[in-house]
Formats: structure tokens, C-alpha cells, sequence
């Protein structure tokens, strides 16, 4: 019996080292990864600036031009929701906010009889809607991590093309915002129309809208072909660059919430370690503590039984 | 800044900013024909069809860029000056073109819409078309940026 307790616990110690190795070498990683898809964050903006100055010309430029592709849409009766998520785990709550979110507005959708449609984007999306029998008109996955400009094409054509068709109504985005390394907040946004820029309450938009006030400027820029027609090809476009927005705004969260949860999953390796190293002395001071009880005890019960001829050993041991 | 030593420009894709400084002269194609712009032209929001982008700075030097569609902002400011942004999903410089894999793109692109059973004629802003074969389109616009990319890089196919 001696040792077994006292060998498990090393045992079950040992493995908590390799996790916590594991978790360690992932915060290391994520914590890299940050500092990567914050710079590419960066790197988009002046694109996406510049997209959100010529929207706004646009929709200054012409009035009347906006149609169906720009403002709050009339009715909606028919919607499609793009719902950008990991592919991976191991990054805490980052997935489950963001499809609790998902599933609120289907709820909602279903509470009011709106026709709702689902693009996925990562593969924990597939999973999570497929497990609940959720159709799934398009999935996407493999750069939830990584986004290229050319994956936000790949999946501002399945958001975009039913807008363009007429088959929806509206298109709305689910996806955690990057607020800053300390702050990710899911999102709900509509993509499609496109939010009037006039309403001027978008953050992102703030730097290329200072100017004249928008009356002076009305009717002083021409478009080219007429803002009608340019802001049809504009509409996709910018869509385009708000999902690559938003999937590059993803993946800083996404890293940022794996930091955060292999720092807390390392952090509880440690204390398991310490707890169970505790655990695992105690047993064994135990099981030496019991053994020299045990000698001392059969050394006792020796010399009672036979004083004069173990005078010897008796007096060894107690040396 | 209207003194001759140029004017703001910036060539600007998802990824990265090509081209940000001064210009004298920047010649573009939009969806209604050529188009030069010089300093204090009249404001302006156009769509830009893909082929060359050719800019001047201020030292009289041109670069080439080939660009994938996009827009042209031509804004005009009391203070600042005129500024005009090139906003392209997909633009290169000439001299980073890889002649041999654009061409080789195009080869195989050519091969992929006859494999899929189009023309090779490839519709600008793909994706809009509703109705048609994505994996078509994407290979009609993959033979289209191939040919804009050698056509700036000066081989003609």
C-alpha cells in the first residue's frame, strides 16, 4: 500500500506540467498573433476610410440616388445574417457570445416571421448551427485566424449576391468587435443597405467626414458613371470591405480571447500543480511517518519480550 | 497648393497603401473613358475599370500600377488642396508584376472557362452576376486580371 496514493498524485502532477506547457506555449503563441492582426487592422484602415469618404460623397453628392442600397430598409421580411466566429476553441466565451447573440436574433426572426437565412463564417458556426439543425446556406472556414482580403471576397459574394438579387431584404453582421486589447464586444451591424453615412453616428467613418457642412458640398462632385449607377457597384464593394473589416476585427478578438483564456488555463495548471504537490508530500511524510512508528513499534515490542538479549539492537536503534 | 509642386495622392488597397505623396498627374481609366487628373480638378467620385494606373510625382518620375477596379475620389480642399484617392481591391505595381506566373495564370485560366464552357470575356464587377456559375466567373475574372497585369507590365498576349 505504501507509495501508491503518494504515486498517482506524481502521476496525475506530471500530466498537469505537459498541459500547462501546452497552455503556456498557446498564450505565447496568441500573445504573438495580437500584435499581428492588430497591424493588420491598421493596415486596412485607410482603405476602409477611404471607402466610408466615398460613400459619403456619394450619398451626399445625390440624394436621391440611394434606392434600396443605402438607409433603413423599408420592410424587412426576408434577412440574411452573416455569423463570424472561430474555427478553433480554446479562445473562452469568444465563440459562444457571439452565436448566443446569432441565435437571439433568429429567435427574433422567428417571433415575427421574418424569412432568415445564415452565411457562417468559421468552423465553429458549421458545428454549432448544424448540431441544432439550423440550415446554413454557406459555411466558410480555414482563416478565422488570418483573413486575406481575397476570403472576405469569397464571402461578401455569398452575403452580398441575394442583397443584390432582391431575394433579401436586408443583410446583418455577427461578429465581435476589436474596441482595443482590453475590450471585445459582439456586434450586431447591418451591412446591407448600406448605414447612411449622413447619420454620422458610425466611429469608423469619423476621420474623412470632417469637412464643409453637407449642404454646401451637395452638387459640387460628379460622379462618374451617375452616383444612381456608381453606387450600385459601390454598394458590394464597400459591403466587401466592411466584412473584411469586420473578419479582420474577428480574428484580433479571436486571438486576443485565446490569450486571455490559455493565461487563466495556465495560471490554474499552476495552482493544480501546487495543491497536488501539497497533497502528494503530506502522503508521503505519511507513509515515513507510519513506517518509523512501525519500527520503532516492533523494535519496542522486541525488547519488552526479550530485555537482556536485544539489549544490542535496542540500544543501536535508539542511537 | 495650387503652385505647381503637386498635389495629394494616394493609391490604396485593403492590404496595404501603395502609393501615398505628391503628384502632378495621375491618368486612370473610369468607366466612361480615359481620364487625367491635374491639380485643382473638379471633385469627383468614379469607378475605376481595371487596367493601368500611371502617376507622376512631383520629381516628374511615373510609375505604372496595374489596378482591379475600384474608385477615384477627387476631393478639393480650401487648405489643403486637392487630394485624390485610389481605392482598388487589387492593385500591384508594374515592376512587382511576375510576367511568367501572370502568364501562366492566364493560360490556366483560359483553360478553366473553357473547361467550364464560357467565353473568356469576363464581366466587370462579377460579383453581381446572380444567375451565372461563380467558379465561371471567378475564372472569367481571373483571365481578366491576368491580361491587365501583363498589359501594364508591357507583354502583350
Amino acid at each position: 500500500m505504501a507509495g501508491g496514493k503518494e504515486r498517482l498524485l506524481r502521476r496525475r502532477i506530471r500530466s498537469i506540467q505537459s498541459t500547462k506547457k501546452i497552455t503556456k506555449a498557446m498564450e505565447l503563441i496568441a500573445a504573438s498573433q495580437i500584435v499581428k492582426a492588430q497591424g493588420r487592422i491598421a493596415a486596412s484602415r485607410p482603405y476602409r476610410a477611404g471607402m466610408a469618404r466615398v460613400v459619403l460623397e456619394t450619398a451626399i453628392g445625390d440624394p436621391t440616388a440611394a434606392g434600396r442600397l443605402l438607409g433603413e430598409p423599408d420592410e424587412v421580411t426576408r434577412e440574411l445574417l452573416v455569423v463570424i466566429v472561430a474555427d478553433r476553441g480554446l479562445c473562452g466565451g469568444y465563440n459562444t457570445s457571439v452565436l448566443r447573440a446569432a441565435e437571439r436574433l433568429l429567435a427574433e426572426g422567428r417571433a415575427t416571421g421574418v424569412e432568415q437565412r445564415l452565411v457562417a463564417v468559421g468552423k465553429k458556426a458549421q458545428s454549432y448551427f448544424n448540431f441544432r439543425r439550423q440550415a446554413v446556406e454557406r459555411s466558410f472556414m480555414g482563416f478565422s485566424e488570418r483573413p486575406t482580403f481575397a476570403d472576405a471576397r469569397t464571402v461578401a459574394a455569398a452575403a452580398v449576391t441575394p442583397f443584390v438579387a432582391g431575394e433579401v431584404d436586408r443583410v446583418r453582421l455577427v461578429s465581435t468587435r476589436f474596441v482595443s486589447a482590453g475590450s471585445q464586444v459582439v456586434e450586431v451591424r447591418q451591412l446591407l443597405p448600406l448605414v447612411d453615412p449622413r447619420a454620422g453616428h458610425d466611429g469608423d467613418q469619423g476621420e474623412g467626414a470632417a469637412g464643409a457642412p453637407e449642404e454646401a458640398r451637395a452638387g459640387f462632385t460628379e460622379f462618374e458613371p451617375d452616383a444612381a449607377t456608381l453606387l450600385e457597384t459601390l454598394a458590394p464593394v464597400a459591403a466587401e470591405t466592411e466584412i473584411f473589416g469586420a473578419l479582420l476585427e474577428a480574428s484580433a478578438s479571436e486571438v486576443t480571447a485565446r490569450q486571455r483564456a490559455m493565461a487563466a488555463a495556465t495560471d490554474n495548471a499552476e495552482e493544480l500543480i501546487k495543491k497536488y504537490s501539497r497533497i502528494m508530500n503530506r502522503a508521503r511524510q505519511d507513509t515515513i511517518t507510519t513506517e518509523i512508528m512501525e519500527i520503532v513499534g516492533g523494535a519496542e515490542a522486541l525488547r519488552a519480550a526479550s530485555a537482556g538479549e536485544n539489549a544490542g539492537l535496542a540500544i543501536a536503534l535508539e542511537a | 497648393m495650387a503652385d505647381g509642386t503637386g498635389y495629394a495622392v494616394a493609391l490604396v488597397t485593403p492590404e496595404r497603401v501603395l502609393v501615398e505623396g505628391q503628384a502632378t498627374q495621375v491618368v486612370l481609366r473610369t468607366a466612361e473613358g480615359d481620364a487625367t487628373f491635374l491639380d485643382g480638378h473638379t471633385p469627383l467620385v468614379g469607378a475605376t475599370v481595371p487596367g493601368a494606373v500611371r502617376i507622376t510625382d512631383d520629381e516628374g518620375v511615373e510609375r505604372t500600377f496595374a489596378v482591379h477596379g475600384g474608385f477615384v475620389q477627387v476631393e478639393k480642399d480650401a487648405e489643403e488642396g486637392t487630394r485624390v484617392t485610389i481605392l482598388s481591391p487589387v492593385a500591384e505595381p508594374a515592376d512587382e508584376i511576375d510576367v511568367a506566373r501572370a502568364q501562366a495564370a492566364l493560360a490556366a485560366a483560359e483553360a478553366r472557362v473553357a473547361e467550364l464552357g464560357g467565353t473568356p470575356a469576363a464581366p466587370h464587377g462579377a460579383e453581381g452576376e446572380g444567375t451565372v456559375d461563380p467558379e465561371l466567373v471567378e475564372a472569367q475574372a481571373a483571365v481578366e486580371r491576368a491580361r491587365v497585369r501583363l498589359d501594364v507590365a508591357g507583354v502583350s498576349d
